[in-house]
C-alpha cells in the first residue's frame, strides 16, 4: 500500500481510470475476503469456549478503548471541521 | 445411491475450490440482502451473517474448516490486493493531510499502544492464556499481519484472525453510536479511528459512509500496519513464554 503511495506520488498519471475502477471493485466486496479467515471460530471453538471471559472482555475493552483513544486525540489535534468533513454528508 | 456413498460423494464436492468460494459468496450475499432489509443497520453486518453461515453449513454437512479454507484461497488472496489499493483513496485525499501529519501520528500511536496493551491487560487479569493474550495483541492491524505477529510472538494465528475480524465488526457496529455519544461529527476522525481499531472491516465501513472517511481509514490502517509489529514483540519480553 506504501510502495502504491509512493509511486502514485511521485507519478499521478498513472492513477487511470482502469486502477480507480479496480479499486473500487475491490473496496465493495472487502467484507467478503475476510469471510474465510472469520470462519476460523469454528476451528477455536473449544478455546473460546474455556475462555469466553478474557476473550470478551479483552476484545470489547482493547477495541473500544483504542477506538475512543484514537478519536478522541485525533479530534483534538483537528479543531476545526471542515464544512464538507460532516458524517452523513458523503 | 447408498448413504455412505453420498456422504463420500458430499465430502468430495466440498473439497472442490468451486464449492467453497461458492458457498462464501452466497453467504455474503445473503449478509448483503440481510442489511439492506435492516436499512443499513450496522449490527445486520454483511460479514457476521456470512460467518455464521458458513460456520453453520460446515458443521451441518461435517466438512472440516481445513478443507473449506483451503478450498477458499482465492477469496483470502484478494486481501492483499485490496489492501494494496487502500492507497488510491489516500492520494485522491492527501490534500487534507498537508500540515497534520505528526497530530495524526500521534493519535495513532496512542491508540495502536492502548490496542495492544488494554488487550494483553485486560486477557491476563481476567485469567486467559498467554497464547490467547498475543493473538489478542495484534488485533487492530489489518488481518494478514496481524496473523504473522501472532505467529512470531507465541499466538494462534487462525484465533488472532477471529480476533481482528470480530474486532472490525465490533467497530463497524459501535463507532456511530459512539462518535454520537462523544458529539465527534467530522467524517476524518470517523474514518481514522475505525481505520486505526478495526482495520479493514473498520476500513470498509468507512469507505461506505464516503471516500474522505476511506482515505482517512486507510492511512491508519497503513500507519498502523507499520506500527504495531515493532509493538508487540517488544512486549513478549515482559511475558516469556
Amino acid at each position: 500500500m506504501f510502495l502504491l503511495t509512493v509511486f502514485l506520488l511521485w507519478k499521478p498519471r498513472a492513477l487511470s481510470a482502469p486502477l480507480r475502477s479496480t479499486s473500487r471493485l475491490l473496496f465493495e466486496w472487502l467484507g467478503l475476503f475476510f469471510v474465510p479467515a472469520g470462519v476460523g471460530v469454528i476451528a477455536n471453538f473449544g478455546l473460546i469456549r474455556d475462555q469466553w471471559i478474557p476473550i470478551l472482555v479483552g476484545l470489547v475493552g482493547s477495541t473500544l478503548l483504542s477506538l475512543v483513544v484514537t478519536a478522541y486525540l485525533m479530534h483534538r489535534v483537528s479543531p476545526r471541521p471542515g464544512r464538507d468533513g460532516r458524517v452523513g454528508q458523503s | 445411491m447408498r448413504i455412505d456413498q453420498m456422504v463420500h460423494f458430499s465430502g468430495e464436492l466440498f473439497r472442490t475450490p468451486g464449492f467453497g468460494v461458492t458457498l462464501t459468496i452466497c453467504s455474503y450475499m445473503i449478509g448483503v440482502v440481510i442489511q439492506k432489509a435492516c436499512r443499513g443497520a450496522s449490527v445486520a453486518n454483511p460479514v457476521l451473517i456470512a460467518m455464521l453461515l458458513v460456520a453453520g453449513f460446515l458443521n451441518i454437512s461435517g466438512t472440516s474448516y481445513q478443507a473449506y479454507y483451503e478450498s477458499t484461497q482465492p477469496i483470502t488472496f484478494l486481501l492483499g490486493p485490496a489492501t494494496v489499493a487502500l492507497a488510491v483513496p489516500l492520494i485522491k485525499n492527501l490534500g487534507h493531510l498537508r500540515g497534520r501529519i505528526i497530530g495524526i501520528f500521534l493519535a495513532l500511536t496512542a491508540g495502536s499502544v492502548v490496542s495492544v496493551l488494554s488487550g494483553i491487560g485486560l486477557v491476563a487479569i481476567c485469567g486467559g492464556s498467554r497464547a490467547v493474550a498475543f493473538s489478542m495483541a495484534p488485533k487492530a492491524v489489518t488481518t494478514p499481519i496481524a496473523i504473522n505477529i501472532a505467529q512470531t510472538t507465541g499466538g494462534i494465528p487462525s484465533l488472532c484472525a477471529v480476533f481482528a475480524i470480530s474486532g472490525g465488526i465490533l467497530v463497524a457496529i459501535s463507532i456511530r453510536w459512539l462518535l454520537d455519544w462523544t458529539r465527534i461529527t467530522d467524517v476524518r476522525v470517523f474514518g481514522f479511528a475505525a481505520g486505526a481499531a478495526g482495520s479493514g472491516i473498520g476500513a470498509a465501513h468507512a469507505l461506505s459512509l464516503c471516500e474522505l472517511a476511506g482515505a482517512f481509514a486507510a492511512l491508519a490502517v497503513g500507519f498502523n500496519g507499520l506500527l504495531t509489529p515493532l509493538i508487540v514483540p517488544a512486549l513478549e519480553h515482559f511475558w516469556p513464554k
